[in-house]
Parts: structure tokens; C-alpha cells; sequence
């Protein structure tokens, strides 16, 4: 097992799995929850097919706590920075093109949360909180979370979440659309797990990074261009179907 | 003229019937045909509204794999050039999504099965219509291909992007129910009435429907 910052990283197969670990709420120390460095490193590797994030223990994790925030925010220019390098990180995780599922256990506040939706696919046990606690304080999500949320939600329901740091179960986050599952057992990990496996395990590294970038592309590109990689990445595949036969 | 579709207007409504029983699979020809029909025969027509079906018990059961492979290998041994076998295939793609920039509202009323390319060609139609035992799906990457005319744009701009990975990766098919909760859909009808409730909408439809009401 490697460690960079708080997180853990471990490879189960052709699945890698990331494991917050701070504590017994995984709080975030800093935006960089983990070393970019290190990540890249870890999922540069044609053979891996899925990423699961997690929280060690019975949280995903509770977000940044408000003494390191006060002691990171002294400074204004290594805030910002911080921050920045934060988002760079969330990006990164948002654009891989394999399958990232967040396996979300307790809670998931602020920056827990913000990285869980910068994961393809959110899997949460049926006693999940989520929060962004934030506008207690006097703040907002600062690591892309407003612009992804209302990518996944619309506008509609993102009001009482952001600004008044409303509290929501389980239940009503798959109904509003922020999570896409809630497992059956107490612990999301085993069927973040199964639902990842069942995803990748009888596609091959190519054909999973080819279904990727497209529907990255669908989000990114024009139509015209997207549509053009997309029968591109088809042909290549059909052709390694033929070379098979 | 046409061999697999077969295209007929009433009341100001056009009716393209995918015609290639028992499964109205499409191979090259269908693409041919559907390219002449949409770029030579539906903008002049005097038409208010399109509905596209299958004939029979299915809509479609989507491209013969085994042509297209067949289609897209040769002209890759020839060529060498990745780029310009797709050119030549990026064309469908253009035409299927083409659909969104008609006046009029396009309408695929879906019963049995509508699988694959077929799929794409429904989720490029304005509304979708659905008997209630149709079986839909992408099941592309069961065979080691994926979705190559449209799917991968239109799915991810219909659904969450969750779901795209999940229905695309997966290759699995699904019922209706599913299909409406992804909001892929707009409508679940007894299969007898279909196309009678298909018309029944592109007459509502077309009352005022203005293109800037597409989704693109």
C-alpha cells in the first residue's frame, strides 16, 4: 500500500482503490488531499480499469476542519494556491478516462463531498449525510463544486444545498439526482466494488478509455467534433474486432 | 426506390417505416437509403410532423455488425489511413443527428426490440415513444465495440453522465420503466396503440413547435 498526504492507495485486480484516512471523519488537512504527483503516478498504467474512493473507516470524510482552514487562510496568496492545486487535482480525477466510482460511507461534507462529485458514479450506504457546511461559515465550495452540482443537478435543487447548508440523507440525494446508488448493506464498498468489476472486468483497457473519452467528449466538445472521434475511436475498435476474428 | 424503408404521408404527417423484417436490421443499404431520404425526400415534403417505426413486432435491431466490421476493415487495408475510413462513416453520424436541425418534430415510436445503431437513430428523434415491452439498449461493448453513430453524444446529453458509463459499459438492454427514469424517454403506451397515440402527438407537437425546441 502507498500513501501520499492522507490518502492510501491499494490495487485489488485491475481496480485501484483510494482511501482517505485522517482520523475518524478523514477530514482534509488541505485541498491537496493527495499528492498530484503521486496520483499520476499510480494511474499511469494501461492495465488499470477503475478507481474507487473511499473514506477509512465509517466516513467518506468531513471535509476541510474549520482550525486548518484558519490556519491555511493566514495567507492569502497560500490559500489561493492551495486551492488551486485542490481543483487541479479534482480535474485530474474527473478526467481520467476510467470509470472512478466514490464509495461513500457517514458523512461526506465540503471538500468530501466535492471530491465525490468529481467521481463518474457516487455509491452511498443508506446512512450517508451530505453537506456543504460551508455557508456557515461565511464561505462556498471552493474546488469546483457549485459548477459540477449544477452540472448534475440544474439549478433547481442546489439553493438549499450550497446556501443553506441544508443536511440531506441518503434517500433524498438519489432523488435529487447527487448520488446514482445507495447500497443494500451498511458498508457502499462491496457493491462499489461490484458495480465497478461488472463495468470493466470483461472489457479490455481500450475499449474502456475509447467509451471515456467519448462521453468526456460529449461534455467538452462541439458536436461536429465529438461525433468525429466517436466514429473514429468505433473504427479502430472494429478493426481490432476483424484482426480477432 | 426504396428497398428497406418505406416512406408514405397522411394528413400531413410523414411515416418513415424501417421495412427489413423480421428485425429491420440495417446494413449499408439502410444507411444509403436513410441519407437519400433525409436529403433528398423529407425537407420537401409537405409535412408537418415525422414519425419513424419499424414494421412488425420491432423498431430495430440495430446495424449488421459483421458488415460494417467487414466495410470498415477493407477500406482501412486499402487506405491505411484511420482518418479517412471514418470520414467516410462519420456520415451516418452527421445524418442521424441531422434530425435535430428539421422544423418539424421527429417522433420514434419504439416497440420490441431497438438496440444499437437503432437506439441512436431513436435518441436523435425529438420524442420518444415507447410500447411498453420494448427492449432498449447499447449493447456495443459486449462486442468489443462501442457506440459509433451518435450514442455516446446524445446518451450523455439525455442522462446523467453516470448513467452513460453505465448503460454504454454494461452493454446491458433495458425496459422502458428504465428508460424513463434515465429520461432517455418521454412516454410508456400499450404496444397496440402506438402508433396511434404517435400520431395523436405529432399532431400536438407540431401545433407549436419551433426548432429552437430541439435539444442539440
Amino acid at each position: 500500500m502507498d500513501k501520499s498526504k492522507i490518502s492510501f492507495w491499494e490495487r485489488k485486480g485491475d481496480i485501484g482503490i483510494i482511501s482517505l484516512s485522517n482520523g475518524k471523519e478523514n477530514y482534509l488537512i488541505e485541498p491537496e488531499f493527495i499528492d498530484l504527483a503521486d496520483l499520476k503516478k499510480w494511474t499511469n498504467d494501461d492495465q488499470l480499469k477503475g478507481i474507487i474512493i473511499k473514506g477509512s473507516g465509517r466516513n467518506f470524510s468531513a471535509g476541510a476542519s474549520l482550525n486548518d482552514l484558519i490556519r491555511i487562510a493566514e495567507n492569502e496568496n497560500i490559500l489561493s494556491e492551495k486551492i488551486s492545486a485542490g481543483k487541479e487535482i479534482l480535474d485530474f480525477i474527473e478526467d481520467l478516462n476510467i470509470p472512478v466510482v466514490a464509495s461513500i460511507n457517514g458523512v461526506c461534507f465540503g471538500g468530501g463531498l466535492e471530491i465525490a462529485l468529481a467521481c463518474h458514479i457516487r455509491i452511498a450506504s443508506p446512512s450517508a449525510l451530505f453537506a456543504f457546511p460551508e455557508n456557515n461559515l461565511g464561505l462556498i465550495p471552493g474546488l469546483g463544486g457549485i459548477y459540477r452540482l449544477i452540472q448534475l443537478l440544474g439549478h433547481r435543487d442546489i439553493y438549499d444545498l450550497i446556501l443553506s447548508a441544508d443536511m440531506v440523507n441518503a434517500d433524498y440525494a438519489k432523488q435529487i439526482g447527487l448520488i446514482d446508488h445507495i447500497s443494500e448493506s451498511k458498508d457502499s464498498f462491496v457493491e462499489a466494488l461490484n458495480k465497478i468489476m461488472s463495468l470493466t472486468h470483461d472489457r479490455s483497457p481500450e475499449l474502456i478509455h475509447y467509451v471515456m473519452t467519448a462521453i468526456h467528449n460529449a461534455k467538452k466538445l462541439n458536436q461536429s467534433e465529438a461525433l468525429k472521434i466517436e466514429t473514429e475511436l468505433f473504427c479502430r475498435l472494429a478493426i481490432k474486432v476483424k484482426k480477432n476474428q | 426506390m426504396f428497398k428497406v424503408l418505406s416512406w408514405h404521408i397522411k394528413d400531413n404527417i410523414g411515416f418513415l417505416q424501417l421495412n427489413n423484417p423480421p428485425s429491420n436490421q440495417m446494413g449499408s443499404k439502410f444507411f444509403e437509403e436513410f441519407y437519400w431520404w433525409r436529403t433528398e425526400i423529407v425537407e420537401k415534403a409537405d409535412i408537418k410532423a415525422v414519425i419513424i417505426y419499424g414494421n412488425g413486432r420491432h423498431f430495430s435491431s440495430g446495424a449488421v455488425i459483421d458488415d460494417l466490421i467487414g466495410i470498415i476493415s477493407r477500406s482501412y487495408r486499402q487506405s491505411n489511413d484511420i482518418k479517412k475510413v471514418s470520414e467516410f462513416l462519420n456520415i451516418n453520424s452527421h445524418v442521424f443527428y441531422s434530425l435535430k436541425e428539421l422544423k418539424i418534430p421527429v417522433i420514434a415510436a419504439v416497440n420490441g426490440v431497438c438496440l444499437g445503431s437503432a437506439f441512436e437513430l431513436a435518441l436523435c428523434a425529438d420524442y420518444i415513444i415507447c410500447g411498453e415491452k420494448a427492449v432498449l439498449g447499447l449493447p456495443e461493448t459486449t462486442f468489443g465495440l462501442m457506440p459509433g453513430c451518435t450514442g455516446t453524444l446524445t446518451l450523455t446529453k439525455l442522462t446523467s453522465k453516470a448513467n452513460a458509463i453505465e448503460i454504454i459499459l454494461s452493454g446491458n438492454t433495458f425496459n422502458p420503466e428504465k428508460a424513463l427514469e434515465y429520461k432517455l424517454i418521454n412516454k410508456i403506451v400499450p404496444s397496440k396503440k402506438l402508433l396511434e397515440i404517435a400520431v395523436k402527438t405529432a399532431n400536438s407537437l407540431s401545433k407549436s413547435f419551433c426548432k429552437e425546441l430541439k435539444l442539440v
